[in-house]
């Protein structure tokens, strides 16, 4: 385990590590300074080796040599304190702390080698199991995020950097009022860590303040950015020298682009190179360091007042005057009205007007008056070049804004606006006008008609072509030609529709009626259609072609599709054995209106709601209609089996719920070194009707799996295919079948990099090429942070992706407060070969004993080796071994609490084996990144008071309680978990429902999910069952613990003890 | 060309030494200078029948004769490389105007926004010189009374190639910062904000005698607009409360967390360097902007790939 820091000594970006440390920390006595002032190693520092295999894991070269610096740390009593209880338990003292200085060994890197690394940690809390980012290194990469954004922004200079013995040629920041302000909030948020590093050799804590700090760095990372894009790197140093060139500045520019960034050059030369860039750069200086954003604000006519008269009389005069219904063209005169706006406050703006002199009382009057003076003269003046009704507004003295027309507003919103906006002065424009999307606007819409009422069943699909008539409309009014043509002569470019502004420009209209002229009719595939409906819009002779005006039944089926209602509600398929909740009838049938059109489905439903018994009733369903149809052609054939693939963990718990839920239907597990190849797959895959398999071997067996026909295919924990580079996407994708569905928990709306692939999967096309998506939905939402786009993307997903959330009572009222959910695990091939001689062992043992008190020892010594041995290898053999990729139930449990933690959701762990729930805190802190309480027996009161308070508090990030049962099972409350898991089991229901109590109690206010992990095949399933059978009957029985077993013969033991092929996962 | 007789006894041979990186005309035939203002001081100097020397003049500045030019107020000095290998010393004298002709200027151009602006962003505002004649003035010198030149060649003729070779780059630096004139005229940036921001009280009755006093420099704290330049930095001790020191109880709200930050390829490329306009006396062989509209179009895309997190 491994925390990762980060800092700068001078321009040397270090990182170095903490590490939980393997010896003692000696303690100092406290108030006796030690006369010799040694620095001393850092006790948690992770060491040369520790970071340089950390680097090679996280793919930056790991160089030979690492340094050692200092590291200042508040230190309490001789002991610095560490930065995580993940390191150390940070001591509970009342001391004040002091700073002092320890050695660490710190990797240098490159500034190039620093931002690749950063990019890797961007928002990551976790780069690898046990690889952590600490807060400042996290701190780093947000300070990295803001030098790309500059450099995408454009906003830098070239610049020249006098050294104390060199001149560079650097890439300057210019950081104009928001950047400012964005620097200034970054250095607020650096965590003082990130600037604690000092050389060896100093004596005294560094103190350089942290916006300095932030922005040097800014200003090397973006250096490095800029340089790196534009690198000549086939000239040699050799070239740069100062003879082949002709003047400084031919030096300077070749400078710029070189790797280090040397001018050579005269002394003189440079110091003059230095001042006169200065001076090139000053009249920038004056508009980038105002605390204001000079601004324009277009203003519309004063509505007229409303005459007293009935509203259809005036309607009818309007419609004279225009003839148009529903349009006008107001007369009245428009204002840009020049404003100035607070960077800090951006809601506060001020009048320009009030500016020239400022009156007493106003926030202006903070500010020399000759300097804001300057500003609004330089910024008007800039202005007055790009606008000529500007320049003639300062013709009069004190200029406050201007008035306008109507062809002239059109003119400055389509023309002055974008320029003045470009050139750095803040826009201020009305609504109508700025909302891209949803403006209203002419356009060209598909008008379809379906003749029939919808019908299921009715064997139309997706590619059915259908035609239609063209419309144009404007918003949702459709206009005939007469209108239009009316439109046109108007020759107003902007005009009120139903009381609102909108733009119908001559070249739109024109376009229009072009359009109209060339296109009356259209052919689309119904799939295509679709595509309109959903707002995946195209442009057409510059006429915007979207939405649709859809009748009949396709206009139904698209509504259906949309709202995701209407759509006819099945019963339980004949052969489903289980009853479903309403909301599971609805999501049931969801799947089947979709797989009827062969439109692929993401059931993205919360955790806990039951997406496998939703699919399962789906393929049931499909089974019968198609065993239906077929019988009714030719009466018997073989029907297509489907392919489920999930996760290896989950592969028993499908099996388990599909034995439970669909008993008729038989299921295939395609999995483990034993599993059929080629032809002999092919054939056992066709006479069943369930395959399951797993990602790994989708992408190794996909040959074969290919072959096969499907009538489905169904993705569980569908984010492993999120990257559409890898094979088991590429794999998942090249799968035939007759429909698809992707199953996950986690918010997959909101991944918005995640959605591409797997909406390819589903539906291919729907979102475009992979790279057409990134330009036009990727990098507009991350990067642009695009609302339209965001909008736009759900409009076309929305249709596709079912998910519903546990808290979401409005659409499930119907899911009981308590979910109990058994999760079969598998084991590990060690795992098996371990209980196998576990086995062994106690056989024979058995067979031995004698009746009584030493038979019984055996039996419950045997119950809790193989206990262990389905918890953990380790834990079996007790040797601290090392903990990931060992165990079935540990990999379950992480997969489970990853989507838990995605949700931001808090779980209890219980565990009734202390060295298990310490080894479960070790690496699950691993996993995660952050602190796993524990608490077990030897934990003192005071301490696990303190341990509840903090997770109930939730002011720390603390999703995770690792509990013994016997310390933690009773009394105490949790109601801040809204998921409990019983790792083992106490084979004692009463017991585990106090344990999951903990959770489950007044105060809860969100619904409990309870997961009781079972390996399947292994003596906990056995178990499980004997109690299942028996918990109604005679809880006393066996509600007891589990002195019972010793009552059992040898024989009956030896079946419930036994390890059924199933058990192995690999 | 002919070679002339000096006073010292010696012949000029025509063609001067070579300059290698030189402050090069960025003009390279025709007209030199594009606006009108920089045409006004040109006019002057052609207006002074130099002959081949104005030519020579010209052919000397598009060479790079001249290896530096240092603006004071008022003044002019320059290095210019002749035949001789020591360059010679070119001084130009402006003369400046008195406090008083100041003043009544500053009335002038205060009820008029639009001069200061046009000023301030890099422009001479086209009808400033009627303003300056209305008050018997006039902005760029006419006369060889307003300008006093100096070179140290042994040519007789004043003003000689030398001083018309520099004559000509100061018109390209016209070109570029119109302010130029003001200072040579004797009045800085500073000073003339104060002149113009005095004027810009139309209430004030008494506007004149409160310009009046222009003989005082301003005091030079006051000189930059609103800059903040990170002044001598005042340490910042770091924190002793662990929570605080390590990040773990972060100060600012959600709110405040970096997610305002976008990253935008601007649709104009380098619109920050278009704004600053030329580079002063720029003598490169590349035209500066262009080679930066190269260099911000190519760097954009990285800086958005740095934003994501996905430099490879």
């Amino acid at each position: 385990m491994i925390i990762l820091h980060a800092g700068r000594v001078g321009k040397q970006f270090f990182l170095w590590g903490e590490s939980p440390s393997e010896n003692e920390i000696p303690l100092v006595r406290r108030g006796r300074k030690p006369k010799n002032p040694i620095v001393k190693p850092y006790p948690y520092d992770s060491g040369f080796e520790n970071l340089s295999s950390t680097l090679e894991l996280l793919g930056i070269n790991g160089r030979k040599m690492a340094e050692k610096i200092n590291v200042w740390v508040p230190t309490v009593g001789g002991i610095p304190l560490p930065s995580s209880p993940l390191v150390a338990e940070i001591p509970d003292s009342k001391a004040e702390p002091s700073l002092a200085p320890w050695t660490v060994h710190a990797y240098p890197l490159e500034t190039e080698e620093a931002i690749l690394l950063l990019c890797t940690c961007m928002g990551k809390r976790v780069l690898a199991p046990g690889i952590i980012s600490g807060n400042d290194l996290l701190w780093w990469a947000d300070a990295l995020k803001f030098a790309g954004s500059l450099v995408a922004g454009q906003k830098y200079l070239p610049g020249v950097r006098v050294g104390e013995e060199e001149y560079r040629a650097f890439w300057e920041p210019v950081f104009s009022g928001e950047d400012a302000g964005e620097l200034a909030k970054l250095a607020k948020q650096m965590p003082p860590a990130a600037r604690a590093l000092a050389p060896e050799a100093s004596s005294m804590p560094p103190e350089m303040p942290a916006a300095l700090v932030a922005r040097q760095f800014i200003e090397d990372a973006l250096d490095q950015i800029v340089r790196s894009e534009i690198g000549e790197k086939k000239l040699s140093k050799e070239t740069h020298k100062r003879k082949s060139f002709d003047s400084i500045h031919d030096a300077w520019v070749s400078a710029l682009k070189s790797p280090e960034g040397l001018i050579y050059g005269d002394e003189k030369e440079l110091l003059q190179l230095a001042s006169r860039s200065r001076e090139w750069q000053r009249p920038l200086k004056v508009l980038t360091t105002s605390p204001f954003r000079f601004c324009f604000r277009l203003e519309e006519p004063a509505v007229e007042e409303e005459l007293e008269e009935p509203e259809a009389g005036r309607r009818d005069t309007k419609k004279s005057r225009e003839g148009i219904a529903d349009i006008e063209v107001p007369e009245g005169l428009w204002y840009v009205r020049y404003l100035l706006q607070s960077y800090e406050d951006p809601s506060l703006l001020i009048p320009v007007k009030e500016a020239w002199k400022p009156k007493k009382g106003s926030p202006l009057k903070k500010y020399d008056v000759k300097n804001i003076r300057q500003f609004l003269l330089s910024s008007l003046g800039q202005a007055s070049s790009i606008s000529a009704e500007i320049a003639f507004s300062l013709e009069a003295p004190n200029p406050s804004g201007y008035s306008l027309d109507t062809k002239e507003a059109y003119r400055f919103l389509t023309e002055s606006a974008a320029n003045l906006s470009q050139a750095g002065f803040g826009l201020l424009l009305p609504g109508w006008w700025t909302r891209k999307g949803t403006k209203t606007h002419l356009k060209a819409q598909a008008k379809v008609k379906g003749k029939k009422e919808l019908q299921a069943g009715s064997g139309l699909t997706l590619e059915k072509i259908v035609s239609f008539d063209w419309e144009i409309a404007l918003g949702d009014r459709v206009l005939t030609v007469r209108e239009l043509q009316a439109l046109a002569k108007l020759k107003a470019p902007l005009v009120k529709f139903r009381g609102q502004w909108v733009e119908v420009n001559d070249a739109e209209i024109r376009a229009a009626l072009d359009f109209w002229k060339k296109n009356p009719q259209g052919e689309a595939s119904l799939r295509d259609v679709l595509k309109m409906a959903v707002g995946a819009s195209e442009k057409a002779n510059g006429l915007d072609v979207e939405g649709l005006n859809a009748a009949g039944w396709i206009g139904e089926l698209i509504s259906r599709l949309k709202d995701k209602s209407g759509f006819e509600e099945l019963p339980a398929p004949s052969g489903f054995s289980g009853t479903l909740r309403p909301y599971q009838f609805r999501g049931y049938s969801w799947l089947a209106f979709l797989r009827q059109w062969g439109i692929g489905a993401c059931l993205a439903d919360d955790m806990g709601l039951g997406k496998t018994v939703q699919t399962l009733a789906l393929i049931q369903h499909d089974m019968e209609q198609v065993k239906e149809q077929v019988e009714k052609v030719d009466g018997h054939k073989n029907q297509k089996p489907v392919l489920l693939v999930c996760p290896t963990s989950v592969i028993n718990n499908w099996k388990k719920e599909a034995a439970r839920f669909t008993p008729e239907l038989s299921v295939m597990v395609h999995h483990g070194t034993s599993r059929k190849k080629k032809e002999e797959f092919t054939t056992e895959a066709l006479s069943h009707a369930i395959v399951i398999s797993s990602y790994g071997l989708l992408q190794r067996d996909l040959e074969f799996l290919k072959g096969v026909s499907w009538a489905g295919v169904v993705l569980d924990e569908a984010q492993n295919i999120k990257n559409p580079e890898t094979k088991q996407a590429k794999a998942a994708r090249a799968l035939e079948a007759d429909y698809r569905i992707a199953l996950t928990g986690t918010p997959v709306e909101n991944n918005v990099g995640d959605l591409w692939s797997i909406m390819e999967f589903l539906n291919p096309g729907f979102l475009g090429s992979q790279a057409g998506f990134k330009r036009n939905f990727f990098i507009p939402i991350q990067a642009e942070r695009d609302p339209e786009a965001a909008r736009r993307l759900k409009e076309i997903t929305g249709p596709f992706i079912l998910r519903r959330l546990k808290t979401d009572t409005s659409i499930i009222s119907d899911l009981p407060e308590k979910i109990e959910m058994k999760t079969y695990c598998t084991l590990t091939k060690e795992q098996a070969s371990l209980y196998a001689a576990v086995l062994e062992d106690i056989g024979d043992a058995m067979e031995e004993a004698e009746e009584g008190i030493q038979r019984k020892g055996i039996i419950l010594s045997a119950l809790t080796r193989l206990k262990q041995v389905c918890n953990h290898p380790a834990q079996f053999l007790k040797d601290n071994s090392a903990v990931p990729g060992r165990s079935g139930k540990v990999a379950r449990l992480t997969e489970i609490l990853d989507t838990v933690l995605e949700n931001g959701e808090k779980a209890l762990v219980f565990t009734q084996f202390a060295e298990m729930g310490r080894m479960l805190k070790e690496h699950l802190q691993a996993s995660f990144g952050c602190e796993v309480l524990f608490l077990h027996g030897e934990v003192p009161r005071k301490q696990r008071d303190r341990m509840i308070e903090r997770f109930q508090e939730g002011k720390e990030y603390l999703p995770i309680f690792v509990l013994s049962l016997k310390a933690g099972g009773t009394g105490l409350n949790l109601t801040g978990a809204n998921h409990v898991f019983h790792f083992d089991r106490w084979w004692n229901p009463a017991v585990e429902n106090q344990a999951t109590d903990r959770a489950f109690r007044i105060g809860q206010t969100k619904n409990v999910g309870v997961h009781k992990f079972i390996c399947a095949g292994t003596l906990e399933e056995k178990i499980d069952e004997i109690i299942e059978r028996k918990v109604e009957v005679a809880e006393n029985v066996v509600g007891t613990g589990e002195g019972w077993l010793t009552e059992l013969s040898n024989d009956e033991l030896k079946d419930i003890f036994a390890l059924r092929e199933e058990a192995v996962g690999e | 060309m002919a070679a002339y007789w000096n006073g010292y006894g010696y012949y000029e041979p025509t063609k001067p030494i070579e300059v290698k990186g030189g402050i090069k005309a960025q003009s390279k035939r025709g007209s030199f200078v594009k606006s009108w203002w920089a045409k006004r001081w040109i006019e002057t100097l052609e207006s002074f029948n130099l002959g081949a020397r104005l030519s020579r003049g010209k052919s000397y500045a598009r060479k790079g004769q001249v290896t530096s030019i240092k603006i004071e107020t008022g003044f002019v000095r320059a290095k210019v490389q002749g035949s001789d290998p020591k360059p010679y010393s070119v001084t130009i004298k402006v003369r400046t105007l008195t406090g008083s002709e100041w003043e009544l200027l500053a009335e002038k151009l205060a009820l008029k926004p639009i001069f200061a602006a046009k000023l301030l962003a890099g422009e001479m505002p086209a009808d400033i010189d009627s303003s300056f004649r209305e008050i018997g003035l006039s902005l760029f010198p006419e006369t060889l009374d307003d300008l006093e030149t100096d070179c140290s060649c042994p040519d007789w003729s004043n003003p000689c190639k030398h001083i018309a070779a520099v004559y000509y780059l100061l018109g390209e630096e016209f070109d570029r910062d119109p302010f130029l004139i003001f200072k040579l005229r004797g009045v800085d940036m500073d000073d003339f904000m104060s002149i113009i921001g005095k004027g810009f009280v139309p209430e004030t009755v008494d506007r004149v005698a409160e310009v009046g006093v222009l003989t005082e420099r301003p005091d030079d704290k006051t000189r930059t607009a609103f800059e903040a330049e990170i002044s001598p930095v005042s340490p910042e001790l770091l924190p002793l409360d662990p929570e605080v020191f390590w990040g773990r109880l972060p100060e600012y709200t959600e709110e405040e967390k970096i997610c305002s930050i976008e990253a935008h390829i601007p649709p104009v490329p380098a619109a920050l360097p278009k704004r600053l306009g030329k580079f002063p006396f720029w003598c490169g062989e590349e035209d500066l902007l262009e080679s930066l509209e190269k260099i911000y179009k190519r760097a954009s895309p990285a800086g958005v790939m740095v934003f994501l997190g996905e430099r490879k």
